[in-house]
């Protein structure tokens, strides 16, 4: 019986498959074993592939936890979860709202605009840093602003988070308009016929109908807004106002400055606190993320 | 056919359309970015009290200052952050030794515990300022390119804080009248009571433009015990370059791919050109010539760079020309590398690590004459467009205060730069290494220059072209040639 089901190719596959698998899980558990080093050891000892410190240490998973400074860690955590969950209910919103304008009404100039949507994806957002820090600082009537002189606008305010962040997201976009071409306009026309309005058109018939869409869509936005750290770092300067990822490059780049030594245990513990939540999100979600892009007919 | 029923969907689609427009355009779900407290939201009126902008408190001024990692306590008010910092110091765990409710009680000329330096120092900041009614509010904006760009951004839409602090950036920033000027009595209190490395990188036009309370210079650091595995005297400084690669050569010999010689960091960035720059310098090159044009081409500086090939053979392939700096540090601290020429840090990490380190000015060529190049100098300066312009320069007076530079000296992991404290024959008696430090502080000391023209793409190209020269075989003469030819066809 196992003779005959075992294959060699099939096993060879399995065993590349457990190679690549380690080779992805490898930095993970270099973080792991890294946060149990003291500065002072990683700092003096060669590290190895698999680093096994001497004298282990819990400070840095306590410092994760608890924080350094008491409360700091909490707010940059409830920052963070506060981001991704108004980010992915606006990406979720307007990806869904944007997608069905594109994809069924018809309007002058409805391809243009949708060319000109897209066309923003090219802009790397490095590049758009320093426009938008001009574009915040210029807020018409906030933080003393009188449109084009002085004040600081809404830099350095929640208003950062709450209308400069979300905007439209426009990859979630353009993959609702994918899938909802595919469903028959026919759909919609039984639906009204039947009496429906528009809001139950859309929440009521089409939205269910794009749940595996609208899942990859949050999903990557929580990714994304979860390992964020341009908006808080560029646009707030208060502590109060600062998410993890955020911390983590100002901690690491003070500890840059000159003569500062720096603390590369704790630096990645604290990656470690980013990057399991992103991989637990992911790793329940996955299915969805697969079957959301064979919707919109980009995955063969 | 347009659905007019659908119509409303259009005016959510236009107004996320405009809100995007303030996003941080083109980055989609991975950079925008959002979240909100609705009862923690300050109101704009509130959140204008915040940030880079100061306000005026009733009978005071606040100025905002930007901090940088080895005075950094926190950000916010200094009032607020001392006490906070006391306690977490004495919480802190991580510090070697212990910081104990002793170590807060000070006697200027005793011993300062390395960890409670920042506190004292913003303590002192903090009092001084506050006898003119002065606050201190800190921001943190980072270090290196994050700051850079901060900054950059900041000076376009003139929101700055009252004083910024940066390192190799700043020279750049008062070339382009960005900075201004320190008032002409202070600049000559300066110039009369202050060693060169603290102010002049940041001299324009006869003009100061930022100060630095505890620059650093580099000089050669070396482990002793490696060098005694070779046969070398530990305690036996190299005084020329001969004998410092004969010495390399011995102990990358004696290390037998366990360890090597070593020598100096020279990758193709800024924390290259701050080490191995002083060795052009001292063999009467450098990075431009006298009217600011690069001069990456001399005799001289060919026939550093081919020390600088020789010195390569005395490391693990690559490390010398790394283009990220953190490696060639980490192998002197894991004691893989025995010489190398750096800041006066390395003296107290090398302390703090356990590593029996000896210490000594820059070895000179056939020829050749002291000089040097600041390096770690956390330069603090008042913006053009700084809302407090006096308080901000207060704050700089108190940096060059007798109080904050005696602290500096008792703390000795860098030297003061105040003459009257580091002459003196306690300061020499009691910090010798660091003393010759501070001597390397005078004469010949130079910042990094900034190229008249796209300054990052000519330092990219010279740095290219020595990595190069030391990597390859090739004729650094003709190497250093093209450079030159490509710098000055972009200089003019």
């Amino acid at each position: 019986m196992f003779a005959k089901r075992f294959k060699p190719s099939r096993a060879l596959g399995h065993l590349v498959l457990l190679g690549v698998g380690l080779v992805l899980l490898y930095p993970l558990i270099f973080m792991i074993m890294a946060g149990f080093f003291t500065k002072q050891e990683f700092t003096s000892s060669v590290i190895h592939a698999f680093p096994v410190p001497k004298e282990p240490t819990l400070d840095n998973f306590k410092a994760l936890l608890a924080g350094s400074t008491d409360a700091a860690v909490t707010v940059y955590f409830r920052n963070s979860v506060l981001r991704t969950a108004y980010n992915t209910f606006w990406a979720i919103l307007t990806s869904f709202l944007g997608g069905y304008v594109f994809a069924r009404l018809r309007f002058k100039g409805r391809d243009q605009l949708f060319l000109l949507l897209l066309a923003t994806q090219m802009i790397p957002t490095t590049i758009a840093i320093i426009p938008t820090y001009l574009e915040f600082a210029r807020f018409p009537f906030f933080g003393g602003n009188h449109v084009f002189t002085g004040g600081k606008g809404i830099l350095d305010t929640w208003w950062v988070y709450l209308i400069g962040g979300p905007g439209i997201n426009i990859m979630g976009t353009f993959l609702v308009k994918q899938s909802l071409e595919k469903v028959p306009i026919e759909l919609d026309e039984a639906a009204k016929s039947d009496g429906a309005g528009t809001f139950r058109l859309l929440f009521q018939i089409l939205f269910p109908l794009q749940l595996p869409i609208m899942a990859f869509i949050a999903i990557t936005t929580a990714l994304g807004t979860w390992n964020d750290f341009i908006t808080p770092f560029f646009y707030t300067n208060s502590d109060s106002l600062q998410t993890l990822p955020s911390a983590i490059t100002r901690l690491s780049s003070v500890m840059a400055s000159p003569g500062a030594v720096i603390n590369y245990p704790m630096i990645i513990t604290l990656s470690l606190g980013v990057t399991i939540p992103a991989l637990l999100i992911f790793f329940f979600f996955q299915k969805y993320i697969v079957q959301g892009l064979a919707n919109t007919g980009i995955k063969g | 056919m347009f659905n007019k029923k659908a119509a409303w969907a259009v005016w959510p689609l236009a107004a996320a359309l405009g809100l995007s427009a303030c996003s941080s355009g083109g980055g989609g779900a991975s950079t925008s970015g959002s979240s909100a407290s609705p009862e923690s939201s300050p109101s704009a009126s509130e959140s204008a009290s915040t940030g880079g902008a100061s306000a005026k408190p009733e009978g005071g001024v606040t100025i905002t200052v930007l901090n940088e990692g080895a005075v950094g306590i926190g950000v916010g008010k200094l009032d607020d952050l001392l006490p906070e910092k006391k306690k977490s110091l004495l919480k802190d765990e991580a510090q070697t030794p212990r910081v104990q409710e002793s170590d807060f009680a000070r006697t200027p000329g005793q011993k300062v515990h390395p960890g409670v330096f920042p506190y004292f120092y913003q303590q002192i900041i903090n009092d001084k300022l506050k006898s003119k009614n002065i606050t201190v509010k800190t921001e943190d904006w980072g270090w290196g390119e994050p700051l850079i760009q901060k900054e950059t951004a900041g000076f376009l839409a003139k929101n700055v804080p009252d004083i910024i602090v940066g390192e190799t950036q700043m020279p750049g920033f008062a070339l382009q009248g960005l900075l201004e000027p320190f008032p002409d009595d202070m600049a000559a209190e300066i110039r009369e009571t202050i060693a060169p490395a603290a102010w002049k990188p940041m001299e324009v036009d006869g003009k100061i433009y930022g100060f630095a309370s505890q620059p650093g210079v580099n000089s050669l650091f070396w482990n002793k015990k490696l060098v005694k595995e070779a046969g070398i005297d530990p305690d036996q400084a190299p005084k020329t370059w001969e004998e410092l690669l004969a010495d390399i050569e011995k102990v990358t010999e004696a290390g037998k791919g366990k360890f090597y010689g070593g020598g100096v960091y020279a990758g193709p960035n800024a924390g290259g050109y701050l080490r191995f720059g002083p060795l052009l310098i001292v063999n009467h090159g450098g990075f431009t010539d006298a009217s600011g044009n690069p001069a990456f081409n001399s005799d001289a500086n060919v026939k550093t760079v081919e020390f600088l090939r020789k010195l390569n053979k005395n490391h693990p392939a690559g490390l010398m020309v790394n283009p990220t700096e953190g490696p060639y540090f980490d192998a002197f601290k894991k004691q893989q590398t025995a010489y190398i020429i750096d800041g006066p840090w390395r003296a107290s990490e090398s302390a703090s690590l356990g590593i029996d380190y000896g210490m000594s000015p820059i070895p000179l060529p056939e020829g050749g004459e002291a000089g040097n190049i600041t390096i770690g100098a956390a330069f603090h300066a008042v913006p053009k467009d700084a809302k407090n312009k006096e308080a901000a320069f207060e704050y700089i007076r108190a940096m060059y205060s007798d109080e904050i530079q005696t602290l500096i000296a008792d703390t000795g992991v860098r030297s003061p730069v105040k003459k009257a404290i580091a002459e003196s024959q306690d300061y020499q008696s009691k910090h010798p290494e660091m003393y010759l430090h501070y001597q390397a502080m005078n004469g010949n000391v130079q910042g990094l220059p900034t190229f008249k023209k796209e300054d990052s793409k000519v330092w990219q190209i010279f740095g290219d072209a020595v990595a190069k020269a030391i990597m390859t075989n090739g004729d650094i003469k003709s190497i250093l040639d093209d450079a030159q030819a490509k710098a000055q066809a972009i200089v003019g």
